[in-house]
């Protein structure tokens, strides 16, 4: 995924400086990738994806990056308050939004984004087809 | 990234990067009798590519642990890392613009989450 922006700096509200005309953004967020999976997937598979805790990923859409919009949000990220500002309102991003977004659960139990690395099946596969690849 | 050489042949696909490693895999192992493999390689591209994704060469190995116990994984609280990778995302991109002049800016995560909030 890769957009760009022509925006002008300072258009943000919190924007600080910086030149940023013409910057392109660079995303790997494969989620078009992901909607042509699940356009071929059978019958078998979606009914075994709907007992999963990923299911509502199912229903997801190819939404593309609007670049403009993205940078335009990003600057106007207030670190502090872990929110956006948005014509002198405050719109906080919690978890339950993301929540709400993604289907995904907001409790339970932590993931550890660093942990450890353990070997696993899948994992493996994914190596041996990038093996050719260094 | 570049071929190992010698190694490259006429029926062999490569890939370079994880995600398409991963797509081939789920129609390599979409047979009926392997749809628990399929199942566990799909969620692994949902984390790796969708929700995670920070490189283009490398899966998020870290995670794919995770994959081997579907049940269990449905106990873990998965929007917290979401948010906390796009916020961190946001933060690293918004510091970096302002340090100076830049073609090009990386955005890791689930980035679209965004303005689909906005919207």
């Amino acid at each position: 995924m890769e957009v760009r922006s022509t925006q002008s700096k300072g258009s943000g509200h919190c924007w600080t400086g910086g030149e940023d005309s013409d910057v392109v953004l660079r995303s790997q967020c494969t989620l078009k990738k992901l909607v042509a999976v699940n356009t071929r997937m059978t019958a078998t598979h979606r009914a075994i994806m709907e007992g999963t805790v990923l299911r509502l990923c199912l229903e997801y859409c190819d939404i593309g990056m609007e670049r403009h919009l993205t940078l335009a949000l990003i600057k106007c990220w207030v670190p502090r308050w872990k929110a956006f500002r948005i014509g002198g309102r405050r719109v906080p991003l919690f978890v339950f939004d993301v929540a709400l977004m993604t289907g995904l659960p907001a409790m339970g139990r932590i993931v550890e984004l660093d942990g450890e690395e353990v070997s696993s099946e899948v994992g493996l596969l994914i190596r041996g087809c990038m093996a050719e690849w260094e | 990234m570049r071929r190992v050489p010698g190694r490259s042949g006429k029926n062999r696909r490569f890939f370079r990067n994880y995600v398409a490693a991963m797509a081939e895999l789920c129609e390599e192992n979409s047979d009926d009798d392997r749809v628990g493999l399929w199942l566990q390689i799909y969620a692994s591209m949902i984390l790796s590519g969708l929700l995670f994704p920070r490189t283009p060469y490398l899966a998020a190995s870290t995670l794919l642990h995770y994959v081997e116990d579907m049940n269990a994984m449905r106990e873990y609280a998965w929007a917290e890392p979401v948010w906390h990778v796009l916020v961190e995302t946001i933060e690293n991109t918004q510091k970096k613009l302002s340090e100076g002049p830049f073609s090009e800016v990386q955005l890791n995560g689930f980035c679209v989450l965004i303005q689909v909030m906005i919207e």
